[in-house]
């Protein structure tokens, strides 16, 4: 019985944690960011332009198709994120947007790098790496 | 007593048995839970890891044209980090169709490389095509890569009585009538050849190139040679060029700086076979005082047993 009421407290202890660990990994963009129109439309220049700052400063971790297999990739200490995967694409441009500017570590926050019409030329970028438009085409 | 006797051996036996019926329930509980996972047709420990090929072109200095291929796979962090191993097929394409050139084996670090053909299958555009494939390896799950890469030349020229000393690089491509034209904007990059890998030659070492095809850069007067004539190995590269690919170029001439050599090649220093004096002084004080201290007590001994001898 002693035993049981030490051990009950520690499991539930332990499964909290757990949970708090496992909900703090979750990156959520505010609502406010979800909700934020994508003022640039998806032209060959806007693309050629978004591939060129992709190639400049995504590509070394989240490689040439944005599975998470760049060259650097394997040096993070955490995965990186797949860009191609239904999870990622799903996010809408302005969820993107919001965590391309602000980043997390290691990722770093492109705001200070980019422009906001840049930013929004990545996001349409990586919209080319979706797995279902190209199955589809 | 003797029915008394017989009633608790009873009442043991009893008790074993009853013991020994719930581990076996425990046993055989344990044993149906699991049963599912081994018998699954392919278990979670024995399915293919996700990979990833990356191939590129590499057209040397001496002209030879090669591959590099890179395979990853998904690791148990979810990271991608080199994949050993992997069985690679290489393919190219001729007359639209894909024939098998080569098989090859990715090493410790995931690399693998092979050396191209001279005269390689071209389509009408003047491009080869060559696909990389990963296919029925036990270990990766199936994935392919293709390149369509355009043949160019680059060339380095350096005049050695030149006092500005400026580098010129000339991309080229193969025209529709097999005439050279020169290739305009394509970046390249100029380079000193290091032991242990390149140096860009400045701050600004990247140089694209004009509608003659040409990429021009003055080379700094400071650069130090690697030895005592003042040879400099100047290296032009254009790096990962959709069209062209990786092409190196390389040309000598003595503008360095001379390497000067010290008279006293191997001063006294931590790391020389000869120590610093402070240091010989230190550990001289430091041991002396320790055999020192040896004779003083064997000197205080050799006393003290003579005093209770004359005693």
């Amino acid at each position: 019985m002693k035993t049981t009421k030490t051990i009950t407290p520690l499991i539930a202890c332990s499964l909290l944690l757990f949970a708090f660990v496992h909900q703090t990994d979750v990156w959520k963009a505010p609502e406010s960011a979800k909700a934020k129109k994508n003022p640039v439309a998806i032209t060959e220049a806007s693309m050629a332009i978004g591939a060129k700052l992709y190639v400049k400063e995504c590509l070394s971790c989240h490689g040439k198709k944005g599975r998470g297999d760049g060259p650097k990739a394997s040096d993070i200490e955490k995965p990186v994120t797949d860009l191609s995967i239904a999870k990622t694409q799903a996010q809408t441009d302005g969820e993107l947007f919001w965590k391309i500017s602000e980043g997390r570590k290691p990722m770093p926050a492109n705001k200070k790098i980019f422009s906001e019409e840049q930013l929004w030329q990545l996001v349409n970028y990586i919209r080319s790496f979706d797995k279902t438009i190209v199955k589809s085409k | 007593m003797e029915t008394n006797n017989r009633i608790n051996v009873e009442r043991v036996e009893h008790k074993t048995s009853e013991k020994m019926k719930k581990t076996n329930f425990i046993l055989t509980a344990i044993l149906l839970i699991c049963l599912p996972f081994l018998l699954v047709k392919n278990p979670v420990w024995a399915q293919k890891k996700e990979s990833s090929l990356q191939l590129s072109f590499l057209k040397k200095a001496d002209q030879s044209k090669n591959i590099l291929l890179t395979v990853k796979a998904r690791n148990e962090a979810g990271k991608f980090a080199p994949a050993p191993n992997a069985s690679l097929s290489i393919f190219i394409k001729s007359n639209e169709e894909w024939l098998l050139i080569k098989t090859l084996i990715s090493d410790l670090g995931g690399k693998a490389s092979m050396k191209l053909a001279d005269d390689l299958p071209m389509d009408n555009e003047k491009y080869f095509s060559i696909m990389a494939k990963i296919e029925n390896d036990s270990r990766y799950e199936d994935a392919e890569e293709e390149l369509r890469v355009k043949e160019s030349r680059l060339t380095l020229l350096l005049d050695p009585t030149d006092t500005n000393r400026i580098l010129t690089a000339t991309v080229t491509q193969t025209g529709n009538d097999g005439e050279p034209m020169p290739v305009q904007e394509a970046e390249v990059k100029f380079y000193v050849e290091r032991l242990f890998g390149k140096m860009p030659v400045g701050e600004e070492f990247v140089v694209a190139t004009d509608a003659a095809g040409k990429a021009t850069y003055a080379l700094p007067k400071n650069i130090p040679s690697s030895d005592t004539l003042g040879n400099l190995t100047i290296v032009a590269v254009i790096e990962n060029n959709e069209t062209f690919g990786t092409v190196e170029s390389n040309a000598s001439a003595k503008w360095g700086v001379p390497l000067q050599w010290e008279k006293d090649p191997f001063p006294r220093a931590l790391w020389e076979p000869r120590a610093p004096p402070a240091m010989i002084l230190f550990f001289a004080i430091v041991f002396g005082g320790i055999w020192l201290t040896y004779f003083f007590v064997i000197f205080q001994l050799i006393k003290v047993h003579s005093e209770t001898k004359i005693k």
